[in-house]
């Protein structure tokens, strides 16, 4: 009984945060549009790490009284992050769950995942 | 105009008809003087024919006349009709000359705009047709970009020195050898990654996946070094989940594990970056089970229990100044019921004839031995120390734990093993971003271990080996290794120069599992210096400079050079009290391509 109770429980948080939100597309404002790399460990030489640069997107948009943090992989070294992405730029967009849809110039919709939710209002105390 | 015309045209005839009835008159008048009335009456008639001649003449004038004035009308007429006609013409022609260079002109707005149209239509239809083409590539681009291709190649050139004065088989060792290890990671969806991995190597080494050049240019074996799933929600990023045979997920070095090796079972992962903390940056907690031995039935030497290991780590990152950083991490692991390795199948140890101890010949402790086949490292044997029954131990690089087979011919530790293990990983900034400097530092303590360490002199079955220690020596269960280099590898022509220690004692891991290139698993000294330079960017060439020796030649299962001997006294090739193992050398020269 008190194992089901915990089962349960468990089961209740792992599905809290992981209800879909979802909006139609939305005007956003570029708040900052960066592409930046984290090392990943590609191979040892006995305990000296040989790293491998791994590029990814950090965007912060903001949509109405929020401030959306994301992050996405490029699925090819050949994929950029658009230059018309400069802070203030508007962008057609829009959330579903923990993603967040940009569409780039072309059209194409990149899939950013959500890091981080913060209020305008709460952003500008910082 | 033409009313005047018609008067001068009158006047004129009219002129010309006195002009020609006067002049007759007079010529007849003198003749009649001088004629007869004959002649008379015959001037008469010619008069009167002249006069009719005259007439006729005069109305033929007159039709000339009037034939004149039509055709002057007519002229005239036509005139106009000719100048309205060249003016009409003129104009025509103007509008002509001024039409068709309208009409030219039209003619190339309508062509460019036929050109423009078409233009328009092809970089419309090339457009759309890029686009289709954007939107399949994408498509492709986000299936394949799902999965992440991994391996790597690499070449060794490796030179081994051993020597000393009077050794009768002291050869010096060179070989090449290939490692090749290639897989995918698979993310279908945002929660989940899968990973397959296919390495090359012995299937019954797990600390290794060299291939050495050898064996007439056979096929090399290629096996499964990987297969795992990860769970790491999108909505709890802070949780992840492994399970499977995957690469070490905690922190930790050369002492616990050999880097070839790929644990299997599961991991638990709770990790929390900190942004706006001043010194803590990151927070973890992982525990994992791992499972290398399954016991069948309710028999056997466990009596049914697996064997596995199970324990957790804490650690974090530490930016304790701006140019100083730190991974502490706290592993503690148990190994429960680790005497399955060394009863291991012909199987595991892939060796090329039979000796296990679960064949001892009868009345003997001599091992029956028969061929069967298989490629691997076969039995651990060392030269001095082991009993007869533990020719087939499983331990690629040479089983140097402390062990005895109790009456029924069964291989035990002497030790437990429960590895305490400490790891200060550091890295400090320099004014040259691609020369940090890199130290590590490592402290194990095998909790579990055996009090005194075997007493290397005792042969054959032991029924308490708590009596067969030897009590002048304390616990063999520590590990002291520091790691310092400069640079770093990440960027195409960054370089990494290094030297490592390590001192080893004999039951502070288990040997079957640790780096395989050093002298021995366990009771060891050992020097490492090393240099790494990434010539492209998916290209290192490296070497390394192993210099070791045993630590303590006297201990049990002691690696030793080749024909040295400790028991014996009277024989060659003693190794008196006080003496120690020439150091082995082993150079390594790597090409190392990644992808």
């Amino acid at each position: 009984m008190r194992r089901g109770l915990l089962i349960a429980l468990f089961l209740v948080g792992m599905s809290k945060g992981a209800h879909a939100v979802e909006s139609g597309e939305l005007t956003m404002t570029i708040v900052s549009a960066e592409q930046k790399t984290h090392d990943r460990v590609v191979a040892w030489v006995n305990d000296t790490p040989i790293y491998q640069p791994d590029v990814y997107f950090h965007v912060a948009v903001r949509s109405g009284e929020s401030v959306f943090e994301a992050e996405y992989e490029p699925v090819s070294q050949w994929e950029t992050l658009p230059v018309f992405w400069k802070p203030g730029v508007e962008v057609q967009g829009r959330i579903r769950g923990h993603s967040l849809f940009l569409k780039r110039p072309n059209g194409v919709e990149i899939r950013f995942v959500i890091l981080k939710r913060t209020a305008v209002a709460a952003k500008k105390k910082h | 105009m033409k009313a005047v015309l018609k008067v001068g045209g009158i006047l004129l005839l009219a002129s010309s008809l006195l002009a020609q009835t006067t002049a007759p008159t007079k010529k007849t008048a003198r003749k009649a003087v001088s004629t007869s009335a004959a002649d008379i009456q015959a001037l008469k008639e010619a008069v009167a024919a002249q006069q009719q001649q005259i007439q006729t003449l005069q109305q033929q004038l007159q039709q000339t006349n009037q034939q004149l004035q039509q055709s002057s009308q007519q002229y005239q007429t036509t005139q106009q009709q000719l100048q309205q006609a060249q003016q009409a013409a003129s104009d025509a022609q103007q509008k002509a000359t001024a039409l068709e260079s309208s009409v030219a002109q039209k003619d190339s707005v309508d062509k460019l705009n036929a050109q423009y149209a078409d233009i328009q239509t092809t970089l419309t239809n090339n457009a759309v047709s890029a686009q289709d083409e954007q939107k399949r590539m994408t498509g492709l681009e986000n299936t394949l970009g799902r999965f992440r291709w991994t391996g790597d190649v690499r070449i060794r050139g490796e030179d081994f020195f051993q020597s000393y004065s009077g050794c009768p088989n002291c050869a010096d060792r060179n070989r090449v050898r290939v490692r090749v290890r290639f897989g995918f990671e698979g993310k279908l969806n945002d929660d989940f990654i899968a990973g397959v991995a296919l390495a090359t190597g012995s299937l019954g080494d797990p600390t290794t996946t060299n291939e050495t050049f050898t064996n007439n240019f056979d096929r090399k074996t290629i096996g499964l070094d990987k297969g795992y799933i990860t769970y790491n929600p999108v909505a709890h990023k802070w949780l992840s989940l492994t399970g499977g045979k995957f690469a070490y997920l905690w922190q930790r070095t050369q002492i616990t594990g050999d880097p070839d090796t790929n644990p299997e079972g599961f991991d638990i992962k709770l990790n929390k970056d900190f942004s706006s903390v001043p010194v803590i940056k990151n927070a973890n907690i992982q525990f994992m089970q791992l499972f290398y031995n399954e016991a069948n039935g309710t028999g056997g030497l466990f009596h049914g229990h697996d064997s596995y290991a199970v324990g957790g780590q804490i650690g974090g990152r530490l930016q304790l100044t701006k140019w100083w950083s730190m991974t502490p991490s706290f592993l503690v692991l148990n190994w429960r019921l680790p005497d399955a390795i060394l009863n291991s199948s012909f199987f595991s140890t892939q060796q090329a004839t039979t000796s296990n101890i679960n064949i001892l010949l009868p009345g003997t402790t001599t091992v029956a031995q028969f061929p069967i086949t298989g490629e691997g490292p076969g039995c651990a044997a060392s030269s001095g120390g082991l009993q007869p029954s533990q020719a087939c131990i499983f331990s690629a690089n040479g089983m140097t734990n402390s062990t005895y087979a109790d009456s029924a011919g069964h291989m035990h530790f002497l030790s437990d093993f429960l590895y305490a293990d400490v790891i200060l990983n550091n890295t400090f900034k320099t004014k040259w971003s691609r020369l940090p400097i890199n130290l590590l530092a490592e402290y194990e303590d095998n909790l579990g271990a055996s009090k005194h360490p075997f007493d290397f002199t005792v042969k054959g079955a032991v029924a308490l080996p708590g009596a067969a220690v030897n009590t002048n020596l304390g616990s063999q269960s520590h590990v002291y290794y520091a790691d310092i280099s400069i640079g770093q590898q990440k960027n195409r022509g960054d370089i990494q120069v290094g030297y490592a220690w390590l001192r080893h004692e004999q039951d502070a891991t288990i040997a079957s599992f640790n780096e395989s290139d050093q002298r021995a698993p366990s009771n060891i000294l050992q020097h490492r210096v090393y240099a790494l330079w990434r010539i492209r960017q998916n290209t290192t060439a490296a070497v390394t400079w192993w210099h070791g020796r045993t630590l303590d030649p006297f201990l049990q299962n002691a690696a030793l050079a080749p024909s040295l001997q400790v028991s014996d006294p009277t024989k060659a090739h003693y190794l008196a009290p006080g003496q120690t193992e020439p150091w082995l050398n082993r150079f390594q020269f790597d090409l190392i391509y990644t992808f």
